[in-house]
């Protein structure tokens, strides 16, 4: 038990350093030396220098934007992961993600992208495409008041195939925004500033507090829905929290940074692996390395190619693939 | 005291009765053993009175308070249940899955508290899981996951014990280790319990009383030399049998013929 509190700590403290070193490597690099000088402009709330912009205008809310988008994703996973019993799925398993693309396709392709209320209509149309088709996969997977898991899949699996052939035939079709939809599709956290991080922290923070507190349900749920209900777990009632919280989650983090793979995956693993089976600490650990994962990628998708970007998509899933191989091969037990 | 008496139940689906009209009171600190071919509803009797499976008719009443003024908060206070198949894929430590036998009490959210903790300790040790306290039931073996049902129903304090077929795919030893825990439990702290087996010597070695099912119905109920008697194993079972007598115990003990050699010749 203690020692589990001790690997929180460690991946907490972890955190911080990796948040550190990310203000400081960048286009332009703040070194250790310049930091003070330069967070006494931001204090002071007088900008100017090109520094203090940089990290205050551009670097600081995204690496945070970065933090909290992987944190959701970690926790969807690890949420989604425990309801279904099932370690292979991930924030986008009932069709979050196909949902965002359909919406960001179809703005795209009608030309509305422009703001609404200060935020990207891209990322509304993600926001609510997303929430819209996990509920759309509830409702068909329902039959005589139940809805049994492995329906919930069946039907998330079947409406995203439907929603990506779509999304793919407005690319076609539009061939002239194809690198548009597809630089979404990608996911990406460049260019994002405080207003998205404002929009999204509510939600997600809201995310978090609601699956940590799902914890004890989650883990009666181990020994099957027959025995849960033995010990009182309304099913209906857990089935709904489960689900909305992970959804609004995932919808947050994809209308921020578009879909982006792997992360939601491979967090609950590792976690599962650190801190063991039980969600208390599970939940805690996915989020932790969920922010430390997307952060260390995001670094490194506008720093390796020097002047313009990668995708930060492209990059989760390069190092998750690989990394994740590796856990399989030196895995014991379940995990 | 928790008596559970069952009154005229019929269970099953809507579309199929599966048990009639079965009346039965099964007593605090006995082992109430059910017997039945396949099919017979042991499962579906465990699932009426677990609260699974609304009940066809009839009632049954637990220290004389009728089920139907249950809470379901109440009811999983009252009722421990080992389901005959409970998945054990996620690798939950032992005493994380005995921790959740506390729900019922504490429910989904608040933290235990050191009471909660004491009840538990005790469940562990009482269940001689001392040692297994930390290995993830996933690496477990049969016997000593079943001791980890046993110790989160002793955590859930019920006084109903519902066990659905406690030794399948279990080793001699571990049947015997497993009933013998089942039946000292039902002694110590005085609980309600119902299980149900398939091997008759078995049941004749651990029951206090055995009810048997068959075609629909209960077919008989008592002690073991009242109930398994020849005519009544075979009418419940369709299987000439021969019963002897343990040489150590002096139980029943079934010898069955086959039925097929007879028929023939």
């Amino acid at each position: 038990m203690n020692r589990k509190f001790l690997i929180l700590g460690g991946l907490s403290g972890l955190l911080i350093v990796t948040i550190a070193l990310s203000v400081m490597v960048g286009s332009v690099t703040v070194s250790l030396s310049q930091f003070p000088e330069t967070w006494q402009e931001i204090s002071s709330g007088q900008i100017f220098s090109s520094h203090a912009t940089i990290l205050w205008k551009l670097r600081l809310p995204r690496i945070l934007l970065a933090c909290l988008t992987g944190a959701a994703l970690g926790v969807a996973g690890a949420g989604y992961q425990g309801l279904f019993r099932n370690p292979l799925a991930d924030p986008f398993v009932i069709g979050s993600a196909s949902g965002a693309a359909f919406g960001v396709a179809l703005v795209v392709v009608m030309g509305l992208q422009t703001t609404l209320f200060g935020f990207s209509v891209m990322s509304l149309a993600a926001f609510i495409g997303s929430l819209l088709a996990v509920l759309c996969v509830f409702l068909l997977a329902g039959r005589n008041r139940e809805t049994p898991m492995v329906s919930l899949l069946l039907a998330g699996v079947a409406l995203s195939t439907f929603l990506s052939a779509c999304v793919s035939l407005l690319m076609i079709v539009n061939s002239e925004k194809l690198f548009v939809i597809f630089g979404w599709l990608m996911g990406s956290l460049s260019g994002r500033s405080w207003t998205e991080l404002q929009a999204v922290t509510p939600l997600i923070t809201v995310g978090l507090i609601m699956m940590w507190l799902l914890s004890r349900s989650l883990d009666a749920l181990a020994f099957g829905e027959e025995t849960a209900a033995t010990l009182g777990l309304g099913r209906k009632k857990f089935l709904a929290l489960v689900l909305s919280a992970a959804s609004l989650l995932t919808a947050a983090a994809v209308s921020a940074a578009g879909i982006i793979g792997f992360v939601g995956l491979i967090c609950p693993h590792i976690a599962r692996r650190l801190v063991g089976a039980r969600h208390a600490f599970l939940i805690p650990a996915s989020a932790l390395l969920g922010a430390m994962l997307l952060l260390i990628a995001d670094d490194l998708a506008r720093t390796i190619m020097g002047s313009s970007e990668l995708p930060v998509g492209i990059l989760t899933a390069m190092l998750g693939g690989p990394f994740f191989l590796f856990l399989l091969k030196t895995k014991k037990g379940t995990a | 005291m928790s008596q559970l008496k069952i009154e005229n139940l019929c269970c099953g689906y809507p579309s199929r009765t599966v048990l009639k009209n079965v009346t039965l009171t099964a007593e605090p600190g006995k082992t109430l053993v059910l017997l039945g071919a396949n099919g017979a509803g042991k499962t579906t009797l465990f699932r009426t009175l677990s609260g699974q499976l609304p009940p066809l008719s009839g009632s049954f009443q637990l220290a004389d308070e009728d089920f139907r003024s249950f809470s379901l908060k109440q009811r999983v206070r009252e009722l421990a249940v080992m389901p005959q198949s409970e998945s054990r894929d996620w690798p939950l430590c032992v005493e994380e899955a005995v921790r959740l036998g506390r729900a019922p009490h504490r429910g989904w959210i608040f933290p235990l508290t050191k009471e909660d903790h004491h009840i538990i300790d005790d469940a562990i040790k009482r269940t001689c899981l001392d040692e297994l306290r930390d290995r993830p039931i996933t690496e477990l073996s049969g016997g000593e996951w079943r001791r980890v049902i046993l110790a989160r129903a002793l955590a859930q304090e019920a006084k109903v014990l519902l066990l659905d077929e406690p030794t399948a795919g279990l080793d001699l030893k571990y049947q015997h280790e497993v009933l013998h825990l089942v039946q000292s439990l039902t002694h110590d702290r005085q609980l309600t319990t119902i299980l149900s087996l398939h091997d008759l010597n078995l049941a004749a070695l651990f029951a206090d009383v055995i009810a048997l099912l068959g075609n629909e119905e209960l077919i008989a109920v008592g002690t073991p030399a009242e109930v398994l008697t020849e005519s009544l194993i075979e009418r419940a079972f369709g299987i000439p049998v021969t019963i002897l007598q343990h040489p150590v115990y002096g139980t029943p003990l079934i010898a069955p013929r086959s039925h097929w050699e007879e028929t023939q010749s």
